[in-house]
């Protein structure tokens, strides 16, 4: 479970989430939908470990981020600003990011590429904007993580990329992960979430 | 003009032989060899900032090269390996290690193309390994300073700060003469034998390229202590 407790940002003296608490359980999906600059991509920040709230606390199964761990020991995320490396092809990308913590086999990475519809051997700097879209999702799920944490998934993506995003979401959670999906896109969330929640103004509403 | 790396390593071989040719083209015979510059008497009047410009080329095209490094750590593809619970430590230490490996073969080919220009260049042959340990000691530290800077303000000013902080730099210690402290606090000018007594061979030389050392250090670890307490976006 991942259990949010009164968490606060602030950037700039802007207050970006303000007292937010909340229960994820795994085995479910939930959309973040809210207008841009609402606060979804920070919450999704604040809960993989990137930023460090002001003040509140983020339990990953009962253990504290920033105290007991300094990131979610199994995490997935897709978040802007993702780029993988231009030089390498999408096997290699994986492969390097898998060497961290070792839990997923080259099969294991092959079939989250194939899973995505994407060729292996074909270097990053020649895919289009959709094709890198994939590939961050493949980056996201091939380690199997339980936490999955995705920012705007189907950006980019043309109606068959969508539906393979949907499908991914529908597999992980069969697997049982817990998955996050902020999006704008509220059709998006209904198609594919079972809770659905709304971020305006650094506050957390349920609908 | 989009960074690439292609992009970043013709600009810099092309400033590299432009600067060549203007310490060839030079009648003035202000120069010593590549790292190792001042300037006479004549030039202290007049164009002096067009001169410095000359001499300055390489950083700006070498600041361009590295910058972005941290930015590229806290906005791009470091929170891929972070969230994977990947040493912030490790991660950062790598990136100032990969600039400062950047950095020694820009300057080795610097050093390399000067070499083969020598003949055109009045050549000091004494001093030529202490100015480019020097050059390449102080350079590394106005990168480490970059990096420390990309924290707080964009790549793009720092690189602006950084150029101009090293151009009024050389120029103050140049027209104020030779006090240490001065040069301490305008660590850039230091780059250039003539500044440091890497040429005249004074004990001094040892003494800056100690500072110069601890610097890249003090540095290194501000750097390391302000991404562990960074959000990454």
């Amino acid at each position: 479970m991942v259990e949010l407790k009164n968490i606060n940002k602030s950037l700039s003296k802007r207050l970006i989430l303000d007292n937010i608490s909340y229960k994820f359980e795994y085995g479910k999906v939930y959309g973040l939908c809210g207008t841009n600059g609402s606060g979804k991509t920070m919450l999704l920040r604040a809960i993989c470990g990137l930023i460090v709230p002001d003040s509140g606390e983020i339990a990953i199964d009962g253990k504290v981020l920033h105290k007991d761990i300094s990131f979610p020991p199994s995490v997935g995320i897709v978040i802007e600003n993702m780029t993988l490396l231009p030089g390498y092809n999408a096997f290699d990308n994986l492969k390097l990011i898998a060497q961290i913590k070792k839990v997923a086999s080259d099969d294991d990475i092959r079939n989250a590429i194939n899973r995505v519809g994407l060729k292996s051997d074909l270097k990053v700097r020649k895919f289009s904007l959709g094709m890198k879209q994939r590939l961050n999702i493949a980056q996201a799920v091939f380690e199997k993580p339980k936490i999955i944490l995705l920012d705007e998934p189907t950006n980019a993506l043309d109606d068959s990329g969508v539906k393979l995003v949907y499908d991914i979401i529908k597999e992980e959670k069969e697997r049982g992960a817990l998955i996050i999906v902020a999006t704008h896109h509220e059709a998006d969330l209904k198609e594919m979430c079972d809770v659905i929640l709304r971020v305006s103004e650094g506050r957390l509403y349920e609908k | 003009m989009k960074k690439t790396k292609l992009v970043s390593l013709v600009t810099l071989i092309a400033a590299i032989i432009l600067q060549i040719f203007t310490f060839c083209r030079d009648t003035h015979n202000s120069y010593e060899f590549g790292f190792a510059i001042g300037i006479s008497a004549e030039y202290k009047t007049g164009n002096i900032i067009f001169t410095l410009i000359n001499y300055m080329i390489p950083l700006i095209f070498i600041l361009f090269f590295t910058s972005g490094s941290m930015q590229n750590l806290i906005q791009g593809y470091g929170k891929v390996l972070l969230v994977r619970n990947y040493s912030r430590t490790k991660l950062i230490v790598k990136q100032l290690f990969k600039n400062l490996l950047t950095l020694l073969i820009i300057v080795l080919f610097q050093c390399a193309a000067i070499l083969y220009f020598n003949q055109f260049l009045k050549s000091v042959k004494s001093g030529i390994l202490k100015s480019l340990i020097m050059y390449f000691v102080i350079m590394s530290a106005i990168i480490m300073l970059q990096c420390l800077l990309e924290f707080y303000i964009p790549s793009h000013t720092v690189n602006t700060v950084l150029f101009i902080y090293s151009l009024v730099s050389y120029w103050i210690v140049q027209v104020t003469g030779n006090i240490s402290v001065l040069k301490i606090i305008l660590f850039p000018s230091l780059m250039f034998g003539m500044q440091n007594g890497a040429l005249s061979g004074e004990n001094i030389y040892y003494l800056f390229l100690c500072i110069g050392i601890i610097l890249n250090t003090v540095l290194a670890v501000l750097c390391i202590r302000k991404f562990k307490k960074t959000d990454i976006f």
